[in-house]
């Protein structure tokens, strides 16, 4: 039998001797250029508003007070999309039907979740369509396959650090290989959400030269080039930077910050250009730890 | 960052590990094809991130990226052992050239392992890992990862022969 000295000789022989064709940085480029350009067109990066209150895991914002110091209440029900939203969602099955990489959050029809029976579920509804936060009782390495359908998708959760009655949210990946759903868990990019807290929403701005506030109230609310977006952040001290985005990543922007009594505040001025009208305004908040906490909102940019 | 900053802290970074990469992607699946496949994949990830992710982590962060799409691609495939050098009496087929063929006995041996099993024996016997480091790599609990080691060891100290067995068989 072997020793493991031997073994261990042998191991190291092995990788000096093995063929290993040399992946040039050029050919690496060639190969990964379309997922780049993909890439900086959704990046992490994302937006969001004033007066959001939540209890959001790692975070609170606790800003109540617009710029102009008006009490803003929280919109009610689920504001929350990333990535696709509306008629794309019919895209979005047929790319992963016809096996594209897709890297989006999913959308569940109430008919789809009946088919997901079994999963813990924690289900919100916007605009009559349900959104579906699936908790995952595995490690962040771990893959859930689930079977796509024509009018299914999934948005799973997974818990990084498990917690009883903690539920997270992250971007995945689908991959549809052989009937099976595969999804890739990007734990750095995290969602925190929860459940018995109240769902942020309202997003709201701002523009002094407009003399413009939004209705707070309203579900999509309207942004405009030049509104500052603003959010209070806490605890401070984990917060490492934060991004301001609408469109998925079509208008990028770190954030100006500040401390406050409540909080650190973040802002920052939309200067967008080519941005759809319904779109998602995001915000990212990167952590000391190297973790990000991303949310999202439906809004109307108009340009 | 930058864009060209970026570009080209990335590309530093591309050049210094993408060997070793390829070699670990290579004993991860035993296909030095597939591997230089899994090694693009990975880089490719690496790159999307490097905004968020700091250079000292992006090795750690490619090879767990290597590590779980070679489990993913487990999940979904009818996996078969290819021991293509293993006769039916157990005995190794070798060529002349013994060196040449060792990577493949060896990568065969490995390939009976679990894919965290495996990668915790070549990142601790080829890129000389502390099990620490190991744990840190493959975002594991260190007890795991000693226990890892230990099975592992001890399943191909019976599967990889010894070069007295491969001379004798020649």
């Amino acid at each position: 039998m072997i020793t493991e000295s031997e073994l261990a000789e042998r191991i190291r022989c092995a990788g000096d001797t093995m063929p290993s064709p040399t992946l040039s940085y050029e050919s690496f480029v060639a190969e990964a250029r379309p997922q780049r350009r993909w890439f900086f067109l959704r990046t992490t990066a994302i937006a969001i508003s004033l007066g959001v209150v939540a209890t959001v895991g790692v975070f609170q914002i606790v800003d109540t007070r617009d710029s102009s110091g008006r009490v803003v209440h929280p919109v009610t029900g689920p504001a929350l999309t990333v990535g696709r939203i509306g008629p794309v969602f019919d895209d979005f099955v047929a790319d992963v039907r016809a096996g594209r990489a897709v890297e989006t959050w999913g959308m569940l029809t109430p008919r789809a979740q009946d088919e997901l029976g079994g999963l813990e579920q924690w289900e919100r509804r916007l605009d009559g369509v349900a959104y579906l936060f699936t908790w995952i009782e595995r490690t962040p390495t771990e893959i859930a396959v689930t079977p796509l359908t024509a009018d299914t998708a999934v948005v799973v959760a997974a818990e990084e650090e498990p917690r009883e009655g903690r539920w997270l949210l992250t971007t995945v990946p689908v991959r549809e290989v052989s009937g099976d759903v595969l999804i890739d868990l990007d734990v750095r990019r995290i969602v925190s959400i929860e459940p018995e807290a109240p769902i942020f929403g309202a997003a709201a701005s701002c523009s002094p030269e407009a003399d413009r506030c939004p209705d707070l109230e309203d579900a999509r609310p309207s942004i405009v080039n030049g509104d500052t977006l603003s959010a209070v952040v806490y605890p401070e001290e984990k917060v490492k930077t934060v991004w301001f985005s609408l469109g998925n990543g079509g208008w990028l922007s770190e954030a100006e910050l500040a401390p406050t009594e409540q909080g650190l505040r973040a802002s920052a001025t939309v200067e967008a250009r080519g941005i759809a009208k319904e779109t998602v305004m995001l915000i990212a908040i990167e952590r000391h730890d190297g973790g990000i906490d991303t949310y999202g909102y439906r809004v109307i940019f108009e340009e | 960052m930058a864009r060209r900053s970026r570009d080209t802290a990335f590309r530093e970074f591309f050049e210094a590990e993408v060997g070793r990469l390829q070699r670990f992607a290579t004993f991860m699946c035993g296909d030095p094809d597939l591997a230089l496949d899994l090694t693009q994949e990975a880089l490719t990830r690496v790159y999307k991130r490097w905004a968020w992710v700091r250079e000292a982590e992006a090795a750690v962060y490619a090879r767990r990226t290597i590590v779980n799409l070679l489990r993913d691609r487990h999940r979904r495939e009818q996996v078969r052992r290819e021991r293509a050098h293993l006769e039916a009496d157990g005995t190794y087929e070798t060529s002349r050239a013994a060196h040449v063929d060792d990577w493949i006995v060896v990568c065969d041996a490995l390939k009976s392992l679990s894919a965290i099993r495996r990668a915790t024996i070549v990142l601790r016997f080829y890129e000389d890992m502390t099990e620490q480091e190991i744990a840190d790599a493959l975002d594991r609990p260190l007890g795991t990862v000693k226990s890892d080691l230990h099975r592992a060891l001890r399943e191909l100290r019976l599967t990889v022969p010894t070069d007295r067995f491969l001379e004798e068989t020649t």
